[in-house]
C-alpha cells in the first residue's frame, strides 16, 4: 500500500491527524492552485471544500488514477465549477491575457482537443499527470496532444521545420517568410510555455520558439 | 520559571480536546493555518491573527456548551474582566 493509500486509509477510519497530515502536505499547493483557478478571494474556500470532502468521502481516492495530490487536483478543479467560481469563459479570458492577443490568436487555431490540453496546461501549470487526471484520460495521450498542439502552433507561426532533405533555397526561402512579427508571437509563445510547463513537465519544445531565425533576430527580442 | 498557558490551552485540556480536533473544528470555521502551526500557537511559539484566535475560541466554546458549561474562552472584542 502506498503512502497515500495508507493515509487515506487513516482518513477513512476517520483519524483526524491523517487529514491533518494531508493538508500539511497538499494545502499549500492546493492553495496555490485554488488562487489561479478563482481568484484569492475564493481561494480559501475552495481549499476548505477539497479537505472537507475528502475528509466525507476518502472513498472517492482512487490509488490507481494517481496520487492523492492527483486526485485533491481533480476535486478542486470539481469544487471551483461546481460553485460557479471558474468557468471556461474565465478561463479562457484568463489564457487570453496571459498570452497577449496575438499569440491566443494563434493558439485559437488549434483543434480543440490541443488548444484545450495546452490552455489547462497553462492556465495552471499543471503537470502531464495532474492533467490527465483532469481531463480523464492517460499520460500518454495527454502528452501527446501537448507536443503536438506546441508543433502545431510552432508551424503556425514559423512554418515548417528545417528539412536537410530539401533544397538549400527552399530552406533559406521558408526562412526567409518569417516576419518579425511572427518571430514576437513565437518567442512570446515560447517563454510562456517554458515558464507554464517547466516545473513538471520535460516539454521538448524542439527549438520551436525560433526556428529559423537567426541570432541577430533573437537578440532582439525582449526580455 | 514556567511561562503561563495560554487562555485557549488551558481551555483546551480543561475538556480534553485533542490538539487534531481543535484543529479540524477551527478548520471548518474558516481556518486556514495548518495542524502544527495551532499547535505552535497554543503553545506560545507563534502568535495567531486575532480572527484564528476568535476561530479556536469558537471551538472551544461550542465544546463547552455541547458538556453543559457556559462559553469562558474570551473573544478579541471581549471586555476584560474589571477587578472588583
Amino acid at each position: 500500500m502506498s503512502a497515500d493509500s495508507d493515509l487515506v486509509e487513516r482518513i477513512r477510519r476517520c483519524e483526524l491527524s491523517a487529514l491533518g497530515e494531508a493538508y500539511e502536505l497538499h494545502s499549500v499547493n492546493l492553495h496555490g492552485l485554488a488562487a489561479r483557478l478563482c481568484g484569492g478571494d475564493n481561494a480559501d474556500a475552495l481549499v476548505r471544500d477539497v479537505f472537507l470532502a475528502l475528509w466525507r468521502e476518502p472513498e472517492r481516492y482512487d490509488e490507481a488514477r494517481g496520487t492523492l495530490g492527483e486526485h485533491l487536483t481533480r476535486s478542486a478543479h470539481a469544487h471551483a465549477r461546481r460553485r460557479g467560481l471558474v468557468t471556461d469563459d474565465d478561463r479562457v479570458t484568463a489564457l487570453a491575457a496571459r498570452l497577449g492577443a496575438e499569440a491566443w490568436a494563434e493558439l485559437s487555431k488549434l483543434p480543440t482537443p490541443l488548444r484545450d490540453a495546452i490552455a489547462l496546461a497553462s492556465f495552471a501549470g499543471w503537470s502531464y499527470g495532474e492533467l490527465a487526471a483532469i481531463l480523464a484520460r492517460l499520460d500518454d495521450a495527454v502528452r501527446r496532444d501537448l507536443d503536438a498542439g506546441l508543433e502545431h502552433l510552432r508551424v503556425l507561426v514559423a512554418g515548417p521545420r528545417f528539412d536537410p532533405r530539401r533544397p538549400r533555397a527552399d530552406a533559406e526561402a521558408s526562412a526567409g517568410n518569417v516576419t518579425p512579427r511572427d518571430v514576437l508571437v513565437s518567442a512570446s509563445f515560447g517563454r510562456w510555455a517554458e515558464n507554464a510547463l517547466a516545473d513538471d513537465v520535460a516539454l521538448d519544445l524542439g527549438g520551436a520558439t525560433l526556428d529559423g531565425v537567426g541570432p541577430a533576430a533573437q537578440e532582439e527580442l525582449p526580455g | 520559571m514556567a511561562e503561563a498557558l495560554d487562555v485557549l490551552e488551558v481551555a483546551r485540556r480543561d475538556i480534553g480536546m485533542p490538539v487534531d480536533e481543535l484543529w479540524f473544528k477551527y478548520f471548518a470555521l474558516g481556518g486556514m493555518s495548518t495542524p502544527l502551526e495551532i499547535d505552535a500557537v497554543l503553545n506560545g511559539a507563534l502568535v495567531a491573527t486575532t480572527d484564528d484566535r476568535d476561530r479556536l475560541a469558537v471551538a472551544l466554546n461550542e465544546r463547552y456548551a455541547e458538556l453543559g458549561g457556559d462559553h469562558p474562552v474570551p473573544y478579541a472584542g471581549d471586555e476584560p474582566p474589571s477587578p472588583e
